[in-house]
């Protein structure tokens, strides 16, 4: 049985290994800043944690801020754990790749930037995925009229 | 003197019979030689994940159907397991065995018509198609005598199913257990040691460990490399816990250990399915689940192993009777992601035969 790991003692050893970062442990997630979440996944996937495997990389649109969150899994470890920040300029979000540490984070990026319009800096190549480019806005935003 | 060569532009698809959809491969190429590979998508984007959230949780699960169409049951469970997790139902003991059964059998049928397709491009034209189709088609006749339906099945609800099985079910089902296995040795014996086949697949379009996990590949495409990795083993659903079997994989990662992977857990569902039709219960077939579900605010990820790997749900509920964030985790989507690695330094000829046994369904890409 996979076991979720524990966010309080998880956010206790990243505040010891990665000083200065502002890390939250909610009761089934980690929220960490969009700044930070590029170190805060180099951390995640090294040793002794091993979140080799980003099992889900998705996005949701609230009022005040995009959500992006990292479902992830160690292979190794059998153990799972949900990493979450929240991209508050609506106008303008965009936050660190991660394709550099999950080679699977490459299309689910693109899908996010796509349907959310969410940048993904240093990624190899972001542009859309399933809509066409000239397309205008961004379906799952929750302010994007289709007619519902 | 050495010939000078150009490279060039060679465009597959979008409709071509080895793309298995709507689907392009933009191709760079020296000659034979794949030097790059761009796949695009989106030609079938129905936009499912929107309409989802416009919708209420029950009228979502045809959604599933439509996802993965060769796999619709185990879309149907994997959906309909994750808002039970978030709307706290529980589903009484008959309807996780029908469960079971009914993923397994879907298991088999996707695997054979992938196998039969892959075959195909691989240019077995028609005659091992036709050889899978004939075993699948029992399995569709079984799931049209329970749901109605050949194709898109809609039969899972919140709580249970729709309805019983009916009375033909199970006797059709032994039946179908006592000969399948003698039909995978029969695909085994014109495939498993044919000479073009071990040619054309042997050491072909090699997928290493460490990039299969890495690129976040599922299901038979990760432990054909090497992975012990399967939802139902890690991270067990509904009764899974109660049945013996085991997860096969293989050491390559090429094309044929893909195959191949999937030939052996045809084997194993078939062992799933003995054990779950001799031990099922009598019963209800449908837990206590309000009419006008509303679940409590919160979300939920919850997964299962389909017959293409991990496929999980995303919802999110704001309390209301419509999903406020309704995610699909596509394992077709995410098996291509190492796509150019495993054809980058082959030929066209063979990107057909690596592409065929990653086994895509469009449906569930593009979404």
């Amino acid at each position: 049985m996979t076991a979720v790991l524990d966010y309080q003692q998880l956010k206790a050893d990243l505040s010891k290994e990665l000083p200065g970062i502002e890390i939250q442990a909610e009761s089934s997630f980690l929220l960490a800043l969009p700044e930070d979440i590029h170190h805060v996944c180099q951390y995640l996937v090294s040793r002794p944690l091993q979140m080799d495997y980003l099992t889900n990389l998705t996005a949701a649109d609230y009022p005040e801020y995009i959500e992006i969150i990292f479902h992830l899994n160690s292979i190794v470890n059998n153990t799972a754990m949900t990493l979450k920040t929240r991209l508050t300029d609506k106008t303008n979000p965009k936050m660190a790749s991660v394709v550099d540490i999950w080679r699977g984070a490459e299309l689910q990026e693109r899908e996010i930037y796509d349907l959310f319009g969410v940048v993904f800096e240093n990624h190899i190549g972001l542009k859309r995925i399933f809509l066409w480019e000239g397309f205008e806005g961004y379906p799952l935003r929750k302010d994007f009229a289709n007619g519902h | 003197m050495a010939i000078k060569t150009e490279s060039f532009i060679l465009n597959i698809g979008p409709q071509h019979p080895s793309t298995h959809g709507v689907f392009r491969l933009r191709l760079i190429l020296d000659g034979e030689v794949i030097t790059d590979l761009e796949p695009v998508f989106g030609y079938l984007h129905r936009g499912i994940e929107k309409l989802a959230e416009g919708r209420t949780y029950l009228q979502d699960i045809p959604f599933t159907d439509r996802l993965d169409y060769l796999g619709s049951m185990t879309n149907n469970h994997a959906y309909v397991m994750a808002v039970e997790k978030l709307a706290g139902i529980t589903v009484p003991e008959r309807a996780e065995y029908i469960r079971v059964i009914l993923d397994e059998l879907q298991r088999i049928a996707s695997h054979l018509a992938g196998l039969g397709f892959f075959l195909n491009d691989l240019g077995a034209l028609q005659t091992p198609l036709l050889y899978m189709f004939r075993e699948r088609e029992k399995i569709v006749e079984l799931f049209d005598m329970c749901s109605g339906q050949r194709l898109n099945y809609n039969y899972y609800r919140f709580g249970g199913f729709v309805q019983d099985l009916p009375e033909e079910f199970l006797p059709a089902l032994k039946k179908l257990l006592d000969t399948l296995p003698g039909f995978i040795d029969e695909y085994e014996q014109l495939i498993s040691t044919n000479e073009i086949v071990l040619i054309r697949t042997k050491g072909v379009g090699v997928l290493k460990r460490e990039l299969a996990i890495n690129s976040s590949a599922a299901g038979p495409v990760l432990r054909a490399s090497g992975v012990n990795w399967d939802i139902r083993r890690n991270d067990p659903y509904s009764i899974y816990d109660r049945f013996e079997f085991d997860i096969p994989t293989a050491q390559n990662g090429d094309t044929y250990d893909r195959y191949m992977v999937r030939i052996r857990e045809m084997r194993q569902s078939v062992r799933i399915l003995r054990q779950a039709v001799k031990d099922l219960p009598e019963g209800e077939i449908m837990g206590k689940a309000p009419k006008l579900l509303k679940p409590p605010a919160g979300e939920v990820y919850s997964r299962i192993e389909g017959p293409k790997g991990e496929l999980g749900f995303y919802l999110v509920s704001d309390g209301t009777d419509k999903p406020y964030r309704w995610r699909v985790r596509p394992p077709c989507l995410l098996n291509l992601s190492a796509l150019k690695d495993m054809v980058v330094g082959w030929k066209v000829a063979d990107l057909m035969a690596i592409f065929g046994s990653i086994d895509i369904v469009m449906g569930e890409v593009d979404r």
